[in-house]
Order: C-alpha cells, then structure tokens, then sequence
C-alpha cells in the first residue's frame, strides 16, 4: 500500500510544487490585503479535492491499476493507498496553511485572532474528508473522466447547500439552537468526517473487488 | 515436474465472446506459448490467471496456490508484464524501482539498475520520452528485478522490431534457465515463440484446439501442396485443414511421417506454427 502512496506522490510530484507557490502567493495576497485569509482554507479544501481526482486520472492514463492489481499490492493495496494518499494530502495542505496562516497573524494581528482562524482550518479539513469520502467511491466506481461532472455537482450541492443553510439560519433567528446540540456540533463533525472516511473506504473496496481490470 | 500454472475448465462469458473449458499446464523450467490470432482469448486467460477479471467456472492454481484465495503469496512470485506500458510518463525508470521496492519484498534493485543499464534505458529520463521499445524493455525489467519465480508475458514482443524482441528473448531465455523458473508468454508473433517455447497452446475462438511440446507439434504436421485429384485420394483423417485455388490445394496435413510412408509420391513440407495457425483459422475443416 505504500508502494502506490509513494507512486501518487512522484506522479503529482510537479504539480505540487506548483501548489506550493499558489500558496506563498495567496499568503502574500492576503498579508499585503488584496485577499481574505479564507482564500486560504479554500485552497486547503481545493487541494483535499482536486489531488485525489488528479491521481486517478493519471492512473486512468497509464492504466496503472491493470498492472498494480497483478502486483502482491492487489486491489485492496490500490484502495487503501488512494485513501491514505487524499488523507495526507489534506493534512500536508491543513498543516502548511496552519504555518502560513500563523506567519500572517503575526505580521498582521489586525486580522484577527489565530485560535480562530486554526479552528476554521479544522473544520475545513472535516469538510474535506466528507467531501472525499463521497467522492472517492465515484472515482473507483467510473474513473476520474466520468466522475469529472458528478464531483462538479457535489461541489455545488454541497457548498450551495452550506450557503443556503446560513441564509435559512439568519431568517429564523428567533429560533433557540439547544445548547447542547451546538456543544455536540463539532464532535458530531469529526464522527462524519472520520466515520464517513472510514465507510467510505469499505464502499470502496467492494466496488473495486468487482471492477474487471 | 511441478506445475508453475495448473488451468483446469476456465471458463468466461462476455456474451459475444466466451473462453470454453480452457485446460493447460505451465511446467517449472519451461516456456509455454500462449498462441492464437487477435480475439482468440489469449489476454483474456492471463487476466483470469492474474485475478483481473472473474472467471466464471473452472480452476487455477499458480505456483501451488488457488489464485483467489493465494493470490498475494502468489503475486510475490509473478513477474507481470503487459501488452502495453503501466508506467506513468511523468515518471523515470529510477521511480519505477523505487516505487517497486515498496511493493515486492523480493525487489533486488542493483539487479534493477544493472538491468536498466544492459537495456540501454537512462535512469533520469522522463517516460513519456521513452520509446515503445524502450517501455517494453522497462516493464521486462520490473518484471525480472521483483525475482519471480514466474513470469507471465502478454503480447510483451509485439510491436517491436525484431532486434529489441531478439535482446528480450535472450533474457527469457537466461530467466528460464533455472528450473525452478517459468515463463507463460501469449504473443501472436509465433516466430519469438519458434525461438523461446518448449510448450504450445493454440487457442482459437476462445478453445483451446491444439497443444503440446513445440518441437513434436513441428514435426507432427506438415504442409502439402498438390493437385486437386491427389487430394481427392487422400485419406480425410490425415487433413486438418484445407484451401484450395483454381490450379492447386494446400493443406495441413497431421501425423506426417506416416502420411509420407502412405503417400511417397506427395511432397509434405515442415511447417511452422503460423501456418498452423493460418490452417487452423482459415482453412476449411476436413470432416
């Protein structure tokens, strides 16, 4: 298994380079104002998403899961190294936003407080992992070309639809939120996002056990 | 002689296609072609064999394993190379063994590196910049640097020019050397497997129809070209297949040395296994 996380890293090895220097760009963006610093936790969730689609149509390329399923890495090995490898991406992207987002706060403290822009990042990262685990099992079921559009919508459902529950939230402020649901809210995200990933990685290797290669 | 590959019944259906009651063995210390024209359901038993599609009857058993429920210890000693190049083109040959390593506990990369220079393929160099041959020469490194016991080789020659395939053929040979080695080599360039198989396996329309030790099936059949009427007196028994032109017939004839002893007067050539192939394919069937 880490033989293919190992193989996504040299894959992508260019291109993450190239999401490097998008990185130290925006953190000039926002030091010198020209943006918010949530352009940043964008990009942490742009990256979580747009990394794994990547490796898969690489693969899709190369026809590399032919030959990595006749390898002793098999299909559960191929499974296993996409989740890991989607994992660490977001962790490598959440971990070096957390850096910069820092190096920013200490330039700038006008621009708030860091406990609250890390506790933004986290839910970022839980947001990622959701996103992932749902797509992941697309990406396996039809390969990166086909998943291209449902992955579009997914994006727009969810995302719209996180929108579209703020505004429903400021109509009905007269509502009262339950305290103790507003303390469980960030345990009950971890337990999507963690518990989503992991069912999410089962989803997956039984679709693939049956993918004729 | 223990078996690398024991096939027994496989069976595949795709509708428009089916693999029917395959059977055959790969024996330690030998070389077996699998042969048969495009379609005939070569690839389609490696990937059965190599767990890439479900069979849908029938057994296989590789290096003394079920190769479903052995598959990974049977995988540690499978060499696998296929029609066409698995390597990403954004990677260099150096990546691919070390990508490798961490995948096959038996990878030996100085052998890696040592093969990667007899091939001539520079380490550094992109993928996407190697030639077919070259790409072919690559996988074939990968596949010998995991130490296999077995290799299984489909259409690994094609489409390259006979000097790089005469190089390949060379090192399956070298491979094959130690007994307790095998190769399984599909291809329908039937003139690498003149040079490197002890073992033939004809397949046709998805059956296997002929198989055996190359050298007696070589010296089973003949070709015979004669007139229409000294075909007429031929005993049918002997023709595996038959065409005909307006001034002359060929055909394939079976147990040779005793149709020579029958037939004196007609001149029976050798064959080779195109010819058997061609035959078998094309000519008519003599009932």
């Amino acid at each position: 298994m880490m033989g293919m996380v190992y193989k996504d890293v040299l894959v992508l090895r260019k291109q993450l380079g190239y999401y490097g220097i998008f990185f130290l760009v925006y953190t000039f963006l926002t030091v010198t104002d020209v943006m918010p610093p949530a352009i940043m936790y964008a990009m942490t969730v742009l990256i979580g998403m747009m990394l794994p689609m990547s490796t898969f149509a690489y693969d899709d390329l190369a026809r590399w899961n032919k030959y990595a399923a006749a390898t002793p890495a098999g299909r559960r090995g191929i499974v296993a190294g996409k989740y890991v490898f989607s994992l660490l991406a977001v962790l490598a992207a959440a971990v070096l936003t957390a850096l910069l987002l820092t190096a920013v706060v200490v330039l700038k403290p006008e621009l708030g407080p860091l406990d609250e822009g890390l506790i933004g990042l986290l839910i970022c990262v839980l947001i990622t992992m959701v996103i992932d685990a749902v797509m992941l099992p697309v990406l396996v079921k039809f390969g990166a070309e086909k998943s291209r559009l449902i992955s579009i919508v997914l994006f727009v459902v969810i995302f719209g639809g996180a929108m579209l529950l703020g505004q429903l939230a400021g109509a009905l402020e007269g509502i009262v939120i339950p305290g103790w649901f507003l303390t469980a809210l960030p345990g009950l995200l971890v337990l999507l996002a963690v518990g989503g990933y992991i069912i999410s990685y089962f989803i997956s290797r039984g679709i693939f056990e049956k993918k004729e290669l | 002689m223990e078996n690398a590959i024991e096939i027994r019944h496989l069976t595949k259906d795709y509708g428009s296609f089916k693999l029917d009651d395959v059977t055959f063995d790969v024996p330690m210390g030998t070389v077996v072609g699998l042969i048969g024209e495009n379609g005939a359901g070569k690839s389609t038993t490696i990937k059965c064999i190599l767990n890439l599609i479900r069979r849908d009857g029938g057994e296989i058993v590789l290096l003394g394993r079920d190769n479903i429920a052995g598959e990974r210890e049977a995988k540690e000693e499978i060499g696998v190379v296929l029609d066409e190049s698995t390597f990403h083109d954004t990677l260099r040959s150096l990546d691919v063994g070390k990508i490798l390593r961490k995948i096959y506990k038996n990878w030996d990369q100085r052998f890696f590196e040592q093969l990667l220079k007899k091939f001539d393929l520079p380490g550094k160099k992109l993928l996407k910049d190697y030639s077919r041959g070259m790409k072919m020469k690559l996988s074939i490194a990968a596949a010998l640097a995991a130490r296999p016991r077995l290799l299984i080789l489909d259409e690994a020659t094609g489409g390259l020019d006979p000097v790089v395939r005469d190089e390949i053929l060379d090192q399956f040979l070298d491979f094959v050397q130690d007994e307790d080695h095998a190769i399984l080599i599909s291809s329908h360039i039937t003139s690498d497997l003149e040079k490197a198989a002890d073992y033939v396996v004809y397949l046709h329309k998805g059956r296997v129809v002929l198989q055996g030790a190359k050298d007696e099936l070589l010296e089973e059949y003949g070709r015979l070209v004669c007139g229409q009427a000294d075909l007429g007196r031929v005993d049918p028994a002997f023709l595996v297949g038959v065409r005909e032109s307006q001034f002359s017939c060929e055909a394939l004839v079976r147990d040779r040395e005793k149709f020579v002893r029958l037939y004196p007067e007609l001149t029976v050539d050798r064959v080779t296994l195109d010819e058997i192939m061609v035959f078998t394919a094309k000519g008519d069937v003599v009932s």
